[in-house]
């Protein structure tokens, strides 16, 4: 620690030193305001991406390491509760990090209040530091906790870190997007207006306030909300599990995915900006369209759908066990051990009755008639069966005991579905819709109403024949009776 | 104090633990045999938390481990078969960290890592780094860090495995004395001669079922109703072989030189009329009685021998 110490407060010396060298002029007073701001924004840059990739790398590492080990086991046979383990992974892992920013904060405080800047705005930088810190930290965890491979998450999680963000970002400065408020998510802008002597950039100013729930809020106030809330679920997800055997790992029960389900419903909504806008692309005034939100939400709630089932997929020893239990009631059907399907159902109904309730209370923008209620149900119903049909293969690939069967199950739908867009592609068109969901967002040129409802029975049959299929391969086959068991003839 | 109701564990298509019924008395040395995969380490993993039952429960000290895991996990000392330890702390440290996790006071913590340190025989690696220490002395290390915080119960995986004789002499010493203080133990091995002379009862697993358990001298006087082991001596030239096969009774009669070894189905008066008869044969009978049956003995005898 001495070390880590002695070395963060020498960089930070060095850093002043490259503003600050003896030859260098102090120029006049505004200059050297300036200059002190400029080192302040790289001091704090530099804490922000320290702490942020180290408490990414070592909480990835954290749980993986201690499990390689085999030390895990130990740990949770202690009195430690997992909130206690996962304080003390949270902060223990990166450590190192925390104090390297306890080291160099001084400074930074020092030449922020030098440089004019308030203390407020200096505080509120290094809360939502940490707060940032202690998100990536939970979703390095999660990641940590369910895989013992966790470089390969990691790589993937920090490309949709920087990725879904920066695409957000350059799509609403583009003016193109209705999801202004995602710009929010790297935190940045929402604390520039904090320093009251840096003026945003021009084609920032708009983001200084995003919409949320319609409203013109400050975008940190939008960044606080997102931080916490998803930090909430890594935090549910988290102390549910930390104490789990990975085979057991499940990591939201059932009736959590359905409210997880409306979150995400309910947060898309705070987001989107239903307010008629500017487009650079196409150079005019464009208003929302209930069919362009429509098939957004359309396609949002059929990627939740398979969330939730892949969240919901039951191991085959649980499910064998819930087979067993003969049928009392529809609790039967509703057990945390059953198979997916009517949890999936219940996340479609959750959205679809939010979606009601967001489009009652957006008339301001589209009037209620536009939205076509009942059409939005049936594709609904058509996309929740599309996903129930590959979820319980997905199943039906646990339950036949493939190694790793999600991996497997869904290279199999991969190919099915470059199958299924062939086949439609080249010798029949309505096979688009009868194979696949995605009838239900083209043209009725490509897929008309009627096909869409045969596509849909057919995945009905094909799911209940998968049903049929699971039930089959966990019923033990019954012993010989004595009758057939004898020999012939004794 | 350790019992196991309707305990059921699957994988898939296995089932690794089938229905166990099971119940150890305070005070009690279990050892739990059986061949490698018939379930051993899985019972004890559920026994303290770390599996989840497909069904059943598993209660310590009438805490059920699942419903309430930390407050089961205060009574529960657990070392598993392959593990490992923090190689860069000292031995004091690395039972401190425990001992905190533990949740000990701090003034009954430092007194009994050295206890604890003085129980084990790493009375001079008190303050040496844990990376330098042999494998022998760091499962002593771990038997340490199970039992540092007074567990009223000693879950132990293969404990013997890798240590030397001496050491194994002294984890036997130290398991007595832990029962002697009132710890109940569940041991696995399949290192047999580990359990004789400190086991109180033994468990018999094969495919994931309990197949025997109970006390080992009930087990034994219950095998024994069935037949015993019998050694003979004499001295002479007479035809003792012959007249051991010409007797109903007698199976697997193995006869070297003036000793012979012989199974015997019958109860103790039969016993006893055979020796009659066997000496009315001619036969000068030095000694005669029945062979003392070792765990070993007896899992042999129960066993089926097979592995999952």
């Amino acid at each position: 620690m001495a070390t880590t110490a002695a070395v963060s407060i020498l960089l930070c010396a060095l850093i002043v030193l490259m503003f600050y060298h003896p030859g260098s002029d102090p120029g006049s007073a505004s200059d050297a305001r300036e200059t002190r701001l400029a080192l302040y924004t790289v001091l704090v840059s530099t804490q922000a991406l320290v702490l942020c990739l180290w408490c990414l790398s070592s909480c990835s590492q954290a749980i993986a390491s201690e499990r390689n080990l085999k030390t895990f086991d130990f740990l949770r046979t202690t009195r430690l509760s997992s909130s206690e383990l996962l304080l003390g992974m949270m902060f223990g892992a990166p450590v190192t990090a925390y104090f390297v920013v306890a080291c160099t904060m001084p400074f930074t405080l020092i030449i922020g209040l030098a440089a004019g800047i308030s203390f407020l705005a200096i505080a509120v930088t290094y809360a939502m530091l940490l707060l940032v810190a202690v998100v990536l930290s939970m979703a390095a965890l999660t990641i940590s906790m369910m895989t013992d491979r966790p470089r390969a998450a990691e790589l993937v999680f920090l490309l949709l870190l920087i990725g879904w963000p920066a695409t957000a970002f350059i799509s609403a400065m583009n003016g193109g997007s209705r999801f202004p408020g995602l710009t929010a998510i790297p935190v940045v802008i929402g604390l520039l207006p904090l320093y009251s002597g840096s003026a945003l950039p021009n084609e920032m100013t708009r983001f200084a306030h995003v919409p949320f729930f319609g409203v013109q809020v400050p975008s940190l106030f939008v960044s606080i909300i997102f931080y916490l809330s998803v930090g909430a679920w890594l935090l549910l997800m988290l102390v549910r599990n930390l104490k789990k055997d990975r085979e057991d790992i499940r990591l939201l029960s059932r009736w959590q995915a359905v409210v997880f389900t409306a979150y995400v419903n309910v947060f898309v909504f705070a987001l989107l900006d239903l307010r008629a806008m500017y487009s650079t692309s196409s150079n005019r005034i464009e208003t929302a369209s209930a069919a362009d939100v429509s098939s957004g939400y359309l396609a949002l709630n059929f990627l939740i759908l398979y969330a939730v089932g892949l969240a919901t997929l039951t191991p085959p020893a649980r499910l064998k066990t819930w087979l067993r239990q003969s049928v009392q009631d529809v609790r039967f059907y509703w057990s945390e051990d059953g198979p997916p399907w009517p949890w999936m159902a219940a996340s479609a109904v959750a959205a679809f009755l939010l979606f009601v309730l967001e489009a009652a209370v957006s008339t301001k923008f589209i009037p209620f008639p536009d939205w076509s209620i009942p059409a939005l149900a049936g594709y609904l119903f058509v996309l929740l069966v599309f996903a129930v049909r590959d979820v319980l293969f997905l199943q039906w690939c646990a339950v036949r005991a493939f190694q790793r069967p999600v991996v497997i199950g869904t290279l199999f739908l991969i190919l099915y579905y470059i199958t299924a867009f062939a086949i439609a592609a080249f010798f029949f068109h309505s096979g688009l819709a009868w194979f696949t969901p995605f009838g239900v967002f083209v043209d009725a040129e490509l897929a008309s109403p009627l096909s869409i409802l045969v596509g849909a029975a057919l995945q009905i049959a094909v799911s209940a024949y998968l049903l049929i299929a699971i039930r089959q391969r966990l019923t033990p086959s019954p012993a010989p009776s004595p009758t057939t068991a004898a020999a012939p003839g004794s | 104090m350790i019992q196991f109701q309707n305990l059921r564990r699957e994988y898939g298509d296995l089932v690794a633990v089938r229905d166990l019924n099971v119940s150890i008395p305070e005070n009690e040395v279990y050892g739990l045999i059986g061949p490698n995969g018939a379930g051993k380490t899985t019972i004890l993993r559920l026994a303290c938390g770390l599996l989840t039952p497909t069904q059943g429960c598993v209660t310590i000290s009438g805490v059920n481990v699942h419903k309430d895991p930390e407050l089961a996990q205060s009574h529960i000392g657990y070392l598993s078969d392959f593990f490992s330890v923090y190689d860069d702390l000292k031995v004091w440290e690395y039972l401190d960290y425990f001992g905190r996790a533990y949740k000990m006071p701090t003034a009954q913590l430092l007194p009994r890592i050295d206890e604890v340190i003085q129980q084990v025989g790493l009375e001079v690696k008190r303050d040496v780094l844990i990376r330098g220490l042999s494998r022998g002395m760091k499962q002593r290390l771990g038997i340490a860090r199970a039992i540092i915080h007074k567990p009223k119960v000693l879950l132990l995986d293969e404990p013997a495995s890798g240590l030397d004789p001496k050491a194994r002499a002294d984890l036997r010493n130290l398991l007595l004395a832990l029962r002697a203080e009132g710890t109940t133990v569940l041991i696995s091995s399949h290192i047999l001669p580990d359990l004789e002379g400190f086991c109180t009862s033994i468990g018999l697993m094969e495919k994931g079922s309990m197949v025997r358990s109970g006390k080992i001298e009930e087990i034994t006087s219950q095998e024994s109703q069935h037949f015993c082991v019998v050694r003979l001596s004499w001295v002479g030239d007479a035809p003792v072989g012959q007249i051991l096969h010409s007797i109903d009774k007698l199976s697997d009669i193995a006869i070297r030189g003036s000793q012979g070894l012989f199974r015997f189905a019958g109860s103790d008066d039969e016993l006893a009329a055979l020796l009659q008869q066997l000496i009315a044969q001619g036969i000068r009978v030095l000694s005669f009685g029945e062979v003392k049956q070792t765990i070993e003995d007896l899992y042999l005898k129960l066993s089926r021998n097979e592995v999952m």
